[in-house]
């Protein structure tokens, strides 16, 4: 147990001598008060060091030598005040600071105190001069005595000027921020050793970089450059005071002491960068960050701004490790901007570089590719790659729900962190990428088996598919993750492991096979995989053989399912392709449509998906007005809908009270819930303004600040125009980012916020937006399971769906109507029963009461809208957008 | 906190003693012990290191490591209230030693339980290995590089290369060993014994002839004439035993006294083993 009491004044009530003999320094022992049984100890703010102050008190157990202090002796201190020693001289323990006892024992120095020599030199061995002098040789000839020369030689320079080179240094560096590497180096330094020769004496201390550091060289200087510790040469016996020194550093043989490494500086390049590091910023800056359990919590300091590599008060010195995320989007400015943080991180310090590509969503990074990796380490040293890529492989165990950008955030602080609680971590992976540049620092977590399996065999991701040599493991280290950062009592750290890999393109097979077993959850199912005759199917520009693999599964399976597997996202070219040759095409880390497609195989219509992860078409142009709306109109006035109806119903004829109308107060994501509210468009205030017979309800209107916090700023106002009312045309609100896709019908009354689409149209047109074609035109064009449809999906390819023959989209007027219908459609279609939206469908905390259209039935209507288009036979997907495409181009 | 079966059962996993076996053994290396100041001190005076009775094994054992003066408690700075402020270290020539058993750690941190990492379902003497100071030997060799590492407690790089899932000794014993490393896996579990191979014996040994060196603070070299200091020293000398000091002051913390005593157990090492 320790204990830190910082402001208490604590009692001096005994001492423990270290010798049975009635002289020499003590042990000393406080307490809070006499008779305490609780004792402590003192230490002092400079290790070794009797003129520095105390720092701070522990709890410590006394041997069986102890004794009581006389009552007289009434010594309190507290920490700050000046260190206090216990002093026996002929059995009488004396109190006090060091250089009081001085003066108290002046007669004794003075003469030698021939019993004592060594107490002696200890109690002036701070202050230079002719005291220590004397002091020095009178020790070194007791010790001659005692045991021979050689004996007194050794403690002389082993003992003694190591005990004064370590004080010096301890000294001088105590008004920086010394690492505490260096602190446990230099506690572990050797002096001399039978290696003072006649060159001098030698004192070696190790480093644990790669050859002396800056801050080492610094050291080196501060003890040889050190005129006090020239005089403390010269005051030895005079065999040896003409002894000069010098400062050898060694590779580290540090024991292991409680070494604290510096924290590691996460800088951006590329606005992407900065993003998902000011996303880990909030939870560093709420200490909720990655941490290891046995280094400070702090031991990530993030830059949050581009082009400023740098933070405020500190400077790269200040870091053990610079961990640059970078954003590849511009190649060149990327690598530009690279060039610039190595230079400016340089210009302070030796700190090595770990370069942590942000993942290109549809492709590999090509900091990863092997062509461009090895210019990165052309003339630069201490620089180190992450394979951060393994954020996307299917070993990934963390949250899928997590961005990409942020994932390699996570992976790239958790990589730090092991580097720094490594001890010669660094050091090791330094090694390897100098000897070979295509080497890259991997971390794996461990696998849901709790055990890794051989070194090296389960390692795989898009960079490194395979572990081609036998891949040095550094070491495993425990990390306390994002999730679980204040852990309850008991809860344990997940391991990972540090390794270096080699970046290589073969083997991409193993990647697909490994992707196919995670999706199936069974590593059993028989896999076969076979590359042969893949030229004849596929032309070279549509995929490359390095890049993709051909995977049958079988399992218990009457016909095996063929998979090719991409490295990179596939073009609708190549899954077309694939298709015709009866394979299905799918990116390894699309997860979600490997399983749906070997789940689901007997059950689905579709022989042939379009995968989620795809290369989409990108947005086609529209040339017609919009169908499709999102709520873009910021209301005039928002007033409290329970004030609205108390004031119009005490005002039943004014014209204001048939204005204005309700709106649904579901907006974005993570915004509060509001109270209802009602919102009135520029025009009906105009029309109240215009008046002047009429007065404005004294209502208090919403700020506009608590509207955007309920993501209310924007409404959709349009009104329902008079011509559609009574006629088969309703007004349907979709949420966004919602697969599939709920349609709700909004009533004449209620508008939505933010967050919604809103379309005009018949039932027939709600049916045909809930099915299959319309969700497979969505994600032709912009990939499958968006959380949220982006902007221009919704004014573009939203808006450029071709409806069939049958129902007519009327531009003009901004609605679908129904032309003519078969019959069975119709039915189906009046047995869906769209809910009406309401305040009632939002359950607590604003979430949406989900609905969708029971399953047989929503595959009758698919079955009829296909049929609408000529495509009832089909099963795939693939032809259906193929035809859909064709439709939209006439 | 994990405590070891003690418990003899009819077969053993050998898998750690026949990888070590096929270790050549490292270059020699003392054996070390390390007590109190107040003990040694009647030791030097009775002239003797004594087998006294081993809780764990049920018999009377002198205790020794291999080189490493691995005295150290856990928190020895910081958190244990009874640290040893006042070691002090024999060195003694392994050829002088009639030594009967070793491990690869210090067995009496695992019959306590602190180290924590170990495989519950391993007995101690799975760990043990053939041979005594030759099975230390090769066991430095076996999961350190050089005797530097093994004082650093680094252990190779590659020992867990090709390492079977189902070689349970070694695998625990690594797991062990990483207490003693830089790789300080989970807070407040590094120790300095995890890794420090130990050697016993059965018999009492005499320090003339056997110890090589003694290493004491340096107040032990002053005193006057025919006091405590001087018995002591006047024994050592009689004995013929080398004489250390370490720099011993209330200003300083244990691990300081440690890491002195250890770069001079080393610098012993190899300037009179390893030449």
């Amino acid at each position: 147990m320790s204990k830190k009491v910082a402001s208490t004044s604590m009692q001096l009530v005994g001492f423990e001598p270290l010798s049975p003999e009635p002289f020499g320094f003590c042990t000393a022992y406080y307490a809070l008060r006499r008779g305490s049984n609780q004792l402590f100890v003192a230490h002092p703010s400079i290790e070794g060091d009797p003129t520095s102050a105390i720092e701070r008190f522990s709890i410590a157990d006394p041997g069986s030598d102890y004794h009581l202090l006389p009552l007289e002796v009434d010594v309190a201190v507290k920490v700050g005040d000046p260190w206090i020693d216990v002093l026996m001289i002929n059995g009488r323990p004396t109190v006090g600071p060091r250089i009081v006892l001085i003066d108290q024992f002046a007669d004794a120095i003075e003469k030698g105190g021939d019993d004592y020599p060594l107490t002696l030199l200890d109690l002036v061995k701070n202050k230079p001069g002719t005291q220590r002098q004397n002091a020095v040789r009178r020790a070194h000839a007791q010790i001659e005595s005692a045991l021979d020369e050689r004996a007194a030689d050794k403690w002389a320079i082993e003992t003694y000027f190591r005990s004064q080179v370590l004080s010096h240094v301890r000294k001088g560096i105590s008004r920086k921020d010394t690492s505490a590497d260096m602190l446990e180096a230099l506690r572990n330094m050797r002096v001399g050793h039978g290696l003072f020769t006649a060159s001098g004496i030698q004192i070696k201390i190790a480093t644990n970089s790669n050859g002396p550091s800056r801050a080492d060289k610094e050291l080196a200087a501060l003890i040889e450059d050190a005129r006090e510790l020239k005089t403390v040469l010269s005051e030895l016996p005079s065999s040896l005071a003409q002894l000069s020194h010098k400062v050898r550093f060694s590779q580290s043989v540090v024991p292991n002491e409680a070494v604290v490494p510096k924290p590691a500086l996460m800088v951006p390049i590329g606005p992407a960068a900065a993003r998902a590091l000011r996303s880990a910023a909030r939870n560093v800056r709420a200490g909720r960050f990655h941490h290891h359990p046995s280094l400070r919590p702090d031991m990530i300091k993030i830059v949050e701004r581009e082009k400023h590599w740098a933070l405020e008060r500190a400077s790269f010195e200040d870091f053990g490790l610079i961990t640059v995320i970078v954003d590849e989007n511009d190649w060149n400015e990327a690598n530009e901007a690279l060039e610039e943080v190595h230079r400016s991180v340089r210009s302070q310090s030796d700190a090595p570089i770990l370069i942590a590509p942000l993942l290109p969503t549809s492709r590999p990074s090509k900091l990863l590719a092997l062509e461009h990796q090895l210019g990165l380490f052309d003339s630069h040293s201490g620089r180190m790659l992450l394979d951060t890529s393994f954020v996307r492989s299917p070993l990934w165990n963390e949250s899928p729900r997590r961005s990409l950008d942020r994932r390699v955030v996570d992976h790239a602080a958790i990589a730090s962190l092991g580097l720094l609680s490594i001890e010669g971590a660094i050091e090791n992976v330094l090694h390897e990428v100098r000897s070979h540049p295509a080497r890259v620092l991997a971390i794996q977590p461990m696998n849901e088996l709790g055990r890794f399996s051989n070194a090296g065999d389960n390692y795989s991701s898009e960079a490194v598919p395979t572990s081609g040599f036998n891949s040095p493991i550094i070491d495993d280290f425990p990390i306390f993750s994002e999730r679980s950062a204040r852990p309850p009592r008991g809860d344990s750290p997940s391991t990972y492991r540090l390794s270096v890999r080699e970046l290589n393109k073969n083997g991409f097979t193993k990647l697909a096979i490994t992707a196919l077993q995670r999706a199936v959850m069974d590593s059993r199912v028989p896999l076969g995989a076979d590359n042969p005759g893949f030229n004849e199917h596929f032309d070279d520009d549509l995929v490359k053989e390095d890049s993709s693999a051909i995977v049958s599964v079988s399992g218990d399976r009457v016909s095996p399912d063929t998979f090719l597997v991409t490295t990179s996202s596939p073009s609708i070219d190549l899954i077309r392709a694939a298709a015709e040759r009866g394979i299905q095409t799918v990116r390894y880390c699309d997860q979600q449509s490997m399983r749906r497609k070997l789940s689901n195989a007997s059950q689905s219509r579709w022989q042939f998906e379009l995968p989620d992860d795809i290369r989409p078409l990108g947005k086609p142009r529209s040339k017609y007005p919009p169908i499709f709306h999102r709520p873009n109109e910021r209301p005039a006035a928002i007033v409290n809908s329970r004030e609205w109806r108390r004031w119009r119903e005490e005002n039943p004829e004014h014209p204001f009270a048939s204005a204005g109308r309700e709106v649904i107060a579901i907006g974005q994501r993570g915004n509060a819930v509001g109270p209802p509210i009602i919102a009135f468009t520029h025009p009906e205030l105009d029309q109240v303004l215009r008046s002047k017979d009429v007065e404005l309800p004294s209502l208090k209107p919403i700020s506009p600040f608590n509207a955007k916090r309920f993501g209310i700023e924007s409404i959709f106002l349009d009104p329902v125009k008079p011509h559609e009312k009574g006629s088969e045309v309703f007004r349907w609100a979709i949420k966004e980012g919602r697969n599939p896709l709920m349609l709700y019908c909004l009533p004449d009354e209620l508008t939505v916020s933010k967050g919604w689409v809103i379309f005009d149209g018949s039932k027939h047109a709600a049916a045909i937006v809930a099915s299959d074609v319309f969700s497979i035109w969505l994600r032709g064009h912009q990939g499958g399971s968006p959380l949220m449809s982006p902007k221009f999906a919704i004014e573009t390819v939203w808006q450029r769906f071709p409806w069939p023959p049958g129902l007519r989209p009327n531009f003009e007027r901004s609605f679908v109507e129904t032309r003519d219908v078969p019959g069975d459609l119709d039915k189906y279609c009046s047995l869906i029963d769209f809910p009406m939206l309401s305040n009632e469908n939002i359950v607590a905390l604003g979430r949406l009461r989900p609905h969708q259209i029971e399953k047989d039935l929503l595959r009758s209507i698919n079955d009829e809208v296909l049929r609408l288009y000529g495509l009832e036979n089909t099963r795939s997907e693939i032809d259906v957008l193929s035809e859909l495409l064709r439709l939209s181009r006439h | 906190m994990v405590k070891i079966s003690l418990k003899s059962r009819v077969t053993r996993h050998t898998d750690l003693s026949d990888r070590v076996d096929a270790c050549s053994p490292a270059d020699p290396v003392p054996l070390v012990h390390v007590t109190e100041i107040g003990y040694g001190r009647d030791i030097i005076l009775s002239g003797q290191l004594e087998a006294r009775f081993c809780d764990v094994f049920g018999r009377d054992l002198l205790y020794f490591f291999l080189g490493r003066p691995a005295y150290r408690l856990k928190h020895e700075e910081t958190a244990s209230r009874k640290i040893t402020r006042y070691p002090i270290v024999f060195v003694a020539d392994p050829k002088r030693v009639a030594a009967t058993q070793s491990f690869p750690f210090d067995t009496g941190a695992l019959s306590e339980g602190i180290y924590t990492n170990a495989d519950p379902h391993l007995a101690i003497e799975d760990y043990q290995l053939n041979g005594a100071v030759d099975g230390a030997l090769r066991q430095l060799s076996f999961a350190f590089q050089n005797v530097d590492d093994y004082f650093a407690g680094r252990l190779r790089v590659d020992i867990e290369d090709d390492l079977p899932a189902f070689a349970h000794a070694t695998r625990s014993y690594i797991e062990i060993a990483k207490m003693a490393t830089h790789a300080r896996n989970r807070p407040g579990a590094f120790d300095d014994r995890a890794s420090a191979i130990e050697v016993a014996t059965d018999r009492h040994l005499d320090l003339k002839g056997a110890i090589e060196m003694v290493i004491l603070p340096k107040q032990y070299l002053e005193g006057p004439k025919g006091g405590a200091n001087a018995e002591i020293v006047s024994q050592l000398s009689e004995l013929d035993i080398e004489t250390d000091t370490y720099d011993w002051d209330p200003t300083k913390t244990p691990a300081d006294y440690r890491a002195e005593i250890n770069s001079k157990v080393l610098a012993f090492i190899k300037s009179k083993y390893h030449r």
